[in-house]
Order: structure tokens, then C-alpha cells, then sequence
């Protein structure tokens, strides 16, 4: 061992992290749990200030699978939506309308639509792929108190994304993001979305988000609770049979 | 008192013109805050039923105007890479602009569609350039889908329509700008043609507004020849014209000031109020016409200027006042109008007649005091033409009293039955000629496109029970059995579409489904993957309240009544119980605001009627002189009115106005007889030559008066805006009825009745 690696295991991370492309890598290595089953309640603002909620159990398994089964409102109960992703073509969705008793697909087509009606779209929800953005490191700032990157991602053209570009604010100590803008194609910003999270295991896991659509006036809050992580969810649980089985 | 003022002006002319000039000039000052507001929904009541409903719902959904723009070319299809490229740049280019909401257009619609038995939500057009395979497929969608390609493609399929919805509370005027800038920019090689309610009001405000100083210019210079024609006098033109001109730039003066001071939307200088300074031109003519003719008489018996001036001023001091005063009146009742603008434009104009009698008394015989007049003069030496008419007109009218009388009464009889057929009318198309542009425009809309306007129907109840979206899909039934209804949308042709496609492409299942539990899982798969603004311009956030659009035709008020009257018959059996129905737009608010204009201006008129009698009857200390002085003004409304209703000419907002001119003559011509006639009687001249005299004297001015501003106003003909033609026709008739009025019939009845008079 040299000193230059008792110098490292003593600097703190931000001091390591020197480029943009650094920093989206901290971010990408950051533990992710294999499999988390939660309770998530959403509720949707118009901009004249009405509101709408749901209540969801969801169960996710790495980045790609997802089921989800509406609680409430009333009028939604019973219906469920999974979704599992493809690297290499388009994005599988089902969903069950009990009304119906009937199984339906629904477009995947559009990365930049709304899921479930939130100011999240379904690219807001996808993972981003390192090597699909640049980066550039804007600069060092403190965000409530707290130590920050604002990092810039920008989407490259094969991307096709929705979006010009994203700036977040990234915690210095652990690599966390704690908000978010982004901007259109037009230049404009779009939205925002800020984080709240916890520590639960070794995992920072997300216990609130708010996003803002601001060109819309529209906004979401989304509150996760009864968050289990790990619990060795099947794979055999993401099939269309399972949409049935409310928990 | 008189006296002494009428001596002040003669003796010490300088401090009568400096005291008019100077004031006359500081309050015209006041023009620089002018504030000129062409926005006709700020002209428009906010508190009349149906524009609270109408903003409620923009408020709710969204504006529901749509300013429609068509591009293409005739006989050629849209359904080209290159058309279909352009639709999509504009539509871009339009959603991009601050003052758009939302643009429907064939480049940014979705589809909803069954594919191997699944349910696809996507872009109609999904790119910019499509191949001819995609472009295949999108016209086979349309072909299913007549509501989309009703609503998207013209009947010929040789045009592309896009609605663009402009943000709440967006100027017309501003908005209409943009549009065009765009359209400009971006369409080369193409034909356009662009109309909706919110552009159409966007560009009249200028337009008008420049058409109307133009043909204004024509028409002061035709008076002017007709003055200097008569008058036979340069000076004497001169005269009359500062009056005027310091009357009118003083009234536009005194405008800016109270809006300065208030910033009140009341003294907006709008499309509402811009014929003021037309008003106050007859008027202001009218009084300075009668003081110089009056002069040239005087001149001709006494050779002395200021002799004459004297004598002049004493005669027609009481009749101007009286003028003024009761015009005045007429003008103030405008108080009690609903429109906020016809309340500012009442108290402006009285303010302007005010300052034309206040420069008639001062400016005017001062002016013509310090003139040193040429005796020799052919005005001071004989009589013009008018004045030797009215001479013979006079001794022809009181040869035959009652066969005049008879014939007066007949006329007015047949123009009473004519009144009842006057129809209260706006139809915003009818406002343009046939073959201007905007007619043009308006006319492909409505012929090629399935309309140019739309009419909104606001539904409240359990919008997701299968009751409440059947009887919405009554409704849209029944309007678009309606000839000029192009086509409807609501969230009910949504949801069937929906189910139909969750059935399996059953076309059987095209129809709203039988369970609340099934509209609801519909939703929430639309919300699945559409986004969440897609049904805001159709549905509350709450489900409670919905909204059902239709495109139509630009029709007139009275087909509007019967059109609302044949839905709510057929409609009020079949409506679910829990179901309330509220129709909108702005043909329903225009219909309503028409009627309120209507009735705010024959108020006007009843209550100009009532002070003629009560200030006559107080000055000439007598009701029955009240009561005849009331006799030109009745008939000439009586006259005006009919003859609309016999020629065909429409009671509109615009028409309306005209109310306020007819008050303005009518009084005038009928004061100014009644206190000649009065004067010549305390003068003690033989009764049965007092009628004679009284026209002699008042007729001339009368005629005088009447040919120059007929002529002047003549020029309002060639208005591109057949209102301004009404305007300009019927300011010419309600002069020559107001005329005729006071020359026949107010004169046979007082020499019918002199005797009694005398007594």
C-alpha cells in the first residue's frame, strides 16, 4: 500500500469526484435493492387547485419489472397495470379492467405521456442508462443546507428523449439526488421534482416526491410507505395472470 | 343676465375668444391619455347571465373559441408528405406562441385504436415526414373516424383545418396579430383561409377604426362644399368650422382626462363609442348653422355687425340652450345603459354638446363681431338657394295643412307597421361585404370546413354514469340533425370510442357501456397512457362537470333562437333527471347582449322623449308647446325605425347607436321652431302669418343643416362594413325624418292649432 491510498480511503468522496461523468457514475453505482414491495398514495393537484388521490401496493424488481394494484378511489379498485421493460423492443404494459374481466395492452409508444396521469412521465420513470447522456459537472452550491453538485445530463439525440436536458443537485456525502429540473426540447424548464429519503438497510429509499409541472401548473406528490426491500420477490409474480389477484 | 353676457361677447370679443380658445385647448390636451381599447369583450357586459356562464366555463375548460385557420389548395389532396409537413410546422409554430393554449390540428391529435386485439393510444401523425404507407394508414383511421375528419379535413379532402385555442383572457386584437405573423411566415404555396369569432374580433377593431377616419376625411370635406355652397361665405365656413373642430378635439380631450383621472373602463375609446365625434359634428353644425344663417338675415335687414350680432344671439340663446340641454338629457340616460362604455360615452357626448353650445355663445358672435364682413358680399347681399326653397316649401305645406297633416299621419302609420317587423339581428358575417376577404374566409369556413363558430353545452352531474354520457350523446344527436351544426365532441364520443375498442374492435360497441364500474376502467386506462390535460377541455378534474362542443356555421340571432328552442323541445323529455344542461358561446352571449342593447337604447329614447316635454314644457311655460315639441323627435323615430323594418336593414348592436343621432336632430330641429314660432307670437305678429315666418326662419337652417351633414355622411356608403353603411344611410334618414318631422307635421299641427295656441 502506498500513501496515495491511505490519501483516498481518507479524502472524503466529493474530492474525488472531478467531471460530470464522475459524478452520473457515483450515482449509477449507488446500491439499488433487488426487489421492493410498498404502499404508495399519489395525489394529483390542478392548477385550480383540485385534487385528485390514489393509493397503490406496488411490487418492483430491479429496474424493469413492476406491478401495481389500485386501492383507491373507489372507483379504481381491483384495476391493475404491469409493466416490464425490454432493452431491445418496446416496453410490454398490461392491464386488468375487472369491469370488464378483460386483460388490455396499452401503447408504450410514448416516452414522454403521463404515467398515471401524474406530472411523471414514463421516461421520468424509466432508469437512465449512463452512457445514453453527457455530462457536465455546473458547479458546487448547498441545497438547504447540505452539500451539492448541480450536475447537467444531456439526453444524446438517439435517445429520442422528451427533454433538452436535466440539472440536478446531487448530495456530495452519498451521491444522492435530491431534486431535479428539466427542461424541454424548446429550452424551457418543464418541471421539477424534489426527494425526500431515508436510510432503510443500506439503502437510501425514497419516502416522498414532488413534482411540479410548471408549463402546466400541475403538480404530484407521491408518499411511499410499508416499504419492504429484499424480500426475494418471484419472477413468476410479473405475469398477467397476477393483475387478477388483488393483495 | 342675458343681455349682459350677449354684450360681453360683443363688446369685449378678445376675452370671449381667449377665455374659448384657451379653455377649449387645455382640456383638448387631455387627448394624449386617450386610451384606445380595440378587446371587444372588454366592451361587453360581465354580469348578464350568459357571459357568466360563458366565463365559468373558459375558466373551467379552457377557451372554446377556436380561431380556425384551413390550409390547402383547391382540388388537390391534403393527404401529401408536403401538406401534411406543413400542418405539422404550424402547428408547432402555433403551439409555441405565449398566447395559445392548445392547437387541434391533424399533426397533434391522438388516436385510439384496437391493434391485434390491444388497446393503442398514439399520435395520429407520428412524425414531421411520413411515408406513403403511414400516411395510408392515418387516412384509414380518418375514414373510421368521421368525427376527427370532420372536424380535421374538409368535406372535398382538399383542405387541413387547425383550431387554435387561445389562453383565457388573451386579447382578440393580439392574438389575431400572431396568427397572422406565423401564417405569414411559415406559408408559402399554400391557400389560407382564417376565421373563428376570437379572430374576427381581433382584426374589426382596427379595421373599422381606419375605415372609418378615412371615409370621416371624404365626408367633413363634402360637408365643407356643401357649407361653402350655401353659406357663400369663406369666414362663414371658417366660423362654423372652428367651432366644430374645437368642439370635437375638446369632447376627445375631455374623454382622456376622465380616463387619466379614473382609469375607468367606461372612457376606453372602443368600437362602441368612436362615432362621438360624428354625434357632436351634427350637433355642433346644427348650432353654429343656426347662429350664421340667423346673422346673414339680420345683416341683410340692419347692415350692422354687431347689431346683428346682437339681435342674432338674443333670438337663439334660449333655443341653443334648450337644444343643448334637452340633447343633453338624452345623452345622459346612456347612465342607466348596461354597457360600461355607453355610460362613458353618454357623459362625453353631453360634455361636447355642452362645449358646442358654450363655443356658439362665445367664440362664435365674438368671432363674427371683430369680422369686418364686406356688405357687398353675396351671402349679405341675397338669399341662397336653401333659403328660397324653404320659402316656397313653407307657403306649399300651409296651403293644404291637412291634406299635409294626412299625408304625415299615413306615412307615419305605415311606419308604424313597420317597426314590427324590424328584427333584432347580429349576424358577425354579415358585417363584412360579400366578396371581402374576411367574408370570403368566413364563407369556406362554414361552407367546406363545417363552420366557423361554436356553441358549448355545459353538462353537471355524475358525468362517469352511464346516464349522464347517454344523454350527452342525445344531445350531440340532436345538433348535429341541425343543418348548421358541423360536428360535436364531448367525453361521451371518447368513451364509446374507448369501449369499443377495449371490445375488440366491435363496432356494436361503439355506445356508452351499461356500468358506472366499466366508464371508470376506461378512464383510468386512458390515464394509463394519455396525458392527464387530454380530457380538460372536455371534463372536470371531479367528473361533475362536462363539456359538450360544437362547430357550426356563423348563423344570425333569430335562427340561434329558434336553433336553442328546437334542442331544449326535443331534448326535455329524453334528459336524464339528474342531468343539467347549460348552452354557451358567444353567439348565445351575443343574442342575449343585443337584446340588452336594444332595450337600453329605446330606453334612452323614452327618456329623451319624457325631458323634451318636461324642459320645453318648463321654458315655454306650457305642456301643450312640451308636447308638441316632443312631435319631430317621436317621428322621426317612428320613421327611422319603420323604414328598417320595411327595408330589411337589421336592429344589431351597431344599428342601435343609432338611436343617439335621431335624439341629437330631433330635438334640435323641434326646439329651435317652437322658439322661433314662440318669439314671432310675443312679438305680437298676426297669427296666421307666424307658420309662415317660423319656417321661413328655422327652415332654412333646418335644410341647411340636414343637406350638409346627409352629404358628409354620405361617404360612410363606401364603407367596406355594412354597418357603417346602416350608419351612414340611416344618419341621413333620421336627418331627413327629423326635418320632415318639424317642417310638416310639427308645422301643420301648430298652424292647424294656432288659435288655440294663441289663446
Amino acid at each position: 500500500m502506498n500513501s496515495q491510498f491511505f490519501l483516498a480511503l481518507l479524502l472524503p468522496l466529493a474530492l474525488l469526484a472531478q467531471t460530470g461523468e464522475d459524478i452520473a457514475r457515483l450515482i449509477d453505482e449507488r446500491p439499488e435493492p433487488e426487489d421492493m414491495v410498498s404502499d404508495m398514495t399519489m395525489t394529483l393537484t390542478s392548477k385550480k387547485g383540485q385534487t385528485r388521490t390514489l393509493q397503490v401496493h406496488s411490487v418492483r424488481k430491479g429496474e424493469d419489472r413492476m406491478i401495481i394494484w389500485f386501492l383507491a378511489p373507489a372507483d379504481d379498485r381491483g384495476v391493475a397495470f404491469l409493466k416490464i421493460e425490454h432493452a431491445d423492443k418496446d416496453d410490454e404494459m398490461r392491464m386488468w379492467l375487472p369491469s370488464f374481466n378483460k386483460i388490455r395492452r396499452i401503447s408504450s409508444s410514448k416516452k414522454g405521456e403521463s404515467f398515471m396521469g401524474s406530472d411523471l412521465s414514463y421516461e421520468d420513470m424509466t432508469s437512465r442508462t449512463l452512457d445514453e447522456y453527457t455530462y457536465s459537472l455546473l458547479g458546487e452550491d448547498e441545497l438547504d443546507g447540505v452539500a451539492v453538485w448541480k450536475l447537467e445530463s444531456t439526453p444524446k439525440p438517439e435517445l429520442r428523449s422528451s427533454y433538452s436536458r436535466h440539472v440536478a443537485w446531487v448530495r456530495k456525502s452519498d451521491a444522492m439526488i435530491l431534486k431535479e429540473e428539466s427542461y424541454n426540447r424548446a429550452g424551457n424548464l418543464q418541471k421539477y421534482r424534489t426527494i425526500e429519503s431515508k436510510k432503510q438497510d443500506k439503502y437510501d429509499v425514497i419516502t416522498r416526491m414532488y413534482v411540479k409541472d410548471v408549463l402546466k401548473n400541475h403538480t404530484t406528490e407521491l408518499l411511499f410507505e410499508n416499504v419492504e426491500l429484499d424480500t426475494g420477490v418471484d419472477d413468476k409474480l410479473f405475469h398477467e395472470r397476477n393483475l387478477r389477484r388483488l393483495p | 343676465m342675458k343681455q349682459k353676457f350677449i354684450t360681453w361677447t360683443v363688446e369685449r370679443p378678445h376675452q370671449s375668444i381667449t377665455l374659448a380658445v384657451l379653455l377649449s385647448l387645455i382640456i383638448a390636451s387631455g387627448v394624449r391619455f386617450i386610451h384606445i381599447e380595440d378587446d371587444l369583450m372588454k366592451m361587453l357586459p360581465e354580469d348578464i347571465p350568459s357571459r357568466l356562464l360563458w366565463n365559468e366555463i373558459e375558466d373551467q375548460f379552457g377557451s372554446t373559441e377556436p380561431i380556425f385557420i384551413s390550409v390547402g389548395k383547391s382540388g388537390e389532396s391534403i393527404f401529401t408528405p408536403q401538406v401534411l409537413a406543413q400542418i405539422w410546422d404550424l402547428s408547432i409554430a402555433f403551439e409555441d406562441l405565449p398566447q395559445v393554449d392548445e392547437v387541434r390540428s391533424l399533426a397533434t391529435m391522438n388516436k385510439i385504436f384496437n391493434d391485434d386485439g390491444f388497446m393503442e393510444v398514439g399520435d395520429l401523425m407520428a412524425a414531421r415526414d411520413l411515408s406513403a404507407d403511414e400516411i395510408a394508414e392515418m387516412r384509414r383511421y380518418l375514414d373510421d373516424n368521421q368525427n376527427i375528419s370532420r372536424m380535421m379535413v374538409s368535406r372535398h379532402g382538399d383542405y387541413a383545418s387547425l383550431m387554435v385555442l387561445p389562453i383565457p383572457g388573451t386579447s382578440d386584437e393580439e392574438m389575431a396579430n400572431a396568427i397572422n405573423t406565423v401564417q405569414s411566415g411559415i406559408g408559402d404555396g399554400y391557400e389560407y383561409h382564417i376565421g373563428g369569432l376570437p379572430y374576427v374580433r381581433g382584426i374589426i377593431g382596427e379595421s373599422v377604426r381606419s375605415d372609418i377616419v378615412g371615409l370621416m376625411r371624404v365626408g367633413l370635406l363634402l360637408l365643407i362644399v356643401i357649407l361653402l355652397l350655401n353659406l357663400r361665405s369663406v369666414p362663414a365656413l371658417l366660423m362654423t368650422l372652428v367651432v366644430i373642430v374645437l368642439s370635437a378635439i375638446t369632447m376627445v380631450g375631455f374623454f382622456g382626462w376622465v380616463f387619466i383621472l379614473t382609469q375607468s373602463d367606461k372612457f376606453n375609446f372602443t368600437l362602441l363609442n368612436s362615432n362621438m365625434p360624428i354625434i357632436l359634428l351634427t350637433i355642433a353644425t346644427a348650432d353654429a348653422v343656426h347662429i350664421i344663417t340667423r346673422f346673414f338675415r339680420e345683416m341683410r335687414a340692419r347692415q350692422d355687425v354687431r347689431a346683428s350680432v346682437v339681435a342674432t344671439m338674443d333670438v337663439l340663446m334660449l333655443p341653443v340652450f334648450l337644444t343643448s340641454i334637452t340633447t343633453m338629457a338624452g345623452f345622459l340616460s346612456l347612465l342607466t345603459s348596461p354597457l360600461g362604455p355607453m355610460m362613458g360615452y353618454g357623459l362625453t357626448v353631453s360634455f361636447g354638446i355642452a362645449w358646442a353650445w358654450f363655443l356658439s355663445v362665445t367664440l362664435l358672435p365674438s368671432v363674427m363681431t371683430r369680422y369686418k364682413w364686406k356688405l357687398s358680399g353675396r351671402a349679405l347681399r341675397s338669399a341662397g338657394v336653401f333659403e328660397r326653397a324653404i320659402h316656397k316649401i313653407g307657403k306649399s305645406v300651409l296651403r293644404r295643412p291637412r291634406i299635409v297633416l294626412g299625408s304625415g299621419l299615413f306615412i307615419l302609420l305605415v311606419s308604424v307597421a313597420g317597426i314590427f317587423m324590424v328584427k333584432v339581428e347580429v349576424n358577425i358575417i354579415k358585417f363584412f361585404k360579400p366578396g371581402s376577404e374576411m367574408r370570403a374566409s368566413m364563407d369556406f369556413l362554414d361552407r367546406e370546413m363545417y363552420g366557423s363558430s361554436s356553441l358549448a353545452f355545459r353538462v353537471r352531474g355524475d358525468i362517469k354514469s352511464p346516464g349522464i354520457l347517454t344523454g350527452m350523446e342525445n344531445i350531440q344527436n340532436q345538433l348535429e340533425k341541425e343543418s348548421a351544426i358541423g360536428n360535436t365532441l364531448s367525453l361521451a364520443t371518447i368513451i364509446a370510442k374507448m369501449h369499443r375498442v377495449v371490445m375488440d374492435d366491435s363496432v356494436e360497441y361503439e355506445v356508452i357501456p351499461e356500468t358506472r364500474a366499466k366508464v371508470a376502467n376506461l378512464l383510468t386506462l386512458y390515464s394509463m397512457s394519455g396525458d392527464p390535460d387530454d380530457f380538460s377541455s372536455l371534463v372536470d378534474y371531479d367528473y361533475e362537470t362536462a363539456l359538450i362542443t360544437a362547430n357550426m356555421r356563423t348563423i344570425s340571432t333569430a335562427e340561434m333562437v329558434e336553433l336553442v328552442r328546437r334542442l331544449e323541445d326535443r331534448l326535455g323529455e329524453d334528459k336524464p333527471e339528474q342531468m343539467e344542461t347549460e348552452l354557451s358561446g358567444f353567439p348565445v352571449f351575443l343574442r342575449d347582449f343585443t337584446a340588452l342593447l336594444v332595450g337600453s337604447s329605446l330606453r334612452s329614447l323614452t327618456l329623451s322623449l319624457v325631458f323634451v316635454v318636461i324642459i320645453s314644457w318648463i321654458f315655454f311655460r306650457s305642456l301643450a308647446w312640451g308636447l308638441l315639441a316632443v312631435i319631430p323627435l317621436a317621428s322621426a323615430i317612428v320613421l327611422c325605425f319603420g323604414l328598417m323594418g320595411w327595408v330589411g336593414i337589421e336592429l344589431s348592436h351597431v344599428t342601435a347607436l343609432l338611436t343617439s343621432i335621431i335624439i341629437g336632430v330631433g330635438v334640435d330641429f323641434a326646439v329651435h321652431f317652437v322658439a322661433q314660432y314662440r318669439h314671432f307670437q310675443s312679438q305680437g305678429m298676426a297669427v296666421d302669418e307666424i307658420s309662415q315666418a317660423a319656417i321661413d326662419d328655422v327652415g332654412y337652417p333646418i335644410l341647411l343643416n340636414v343637406a350638409a351633414v346627409s352629404v358628409g355622411f354620405s361617404a360612410l356608403l363606401a364603407s367596406s362594413f355594412v354597418p357603417m353603411n346602416y350608419m351612414g344611410g340611416l344618419v341621413i334618414i333620421s336627418m331627413f325624418s327629423a326635418a320632415i318631422g318639424t317642417l310638416t307635421i310639427l308645422a301643420t299641427v301648430i298652424h292647424l292649432s294656432r288659435k288655440k295656441l294663441a289663446a
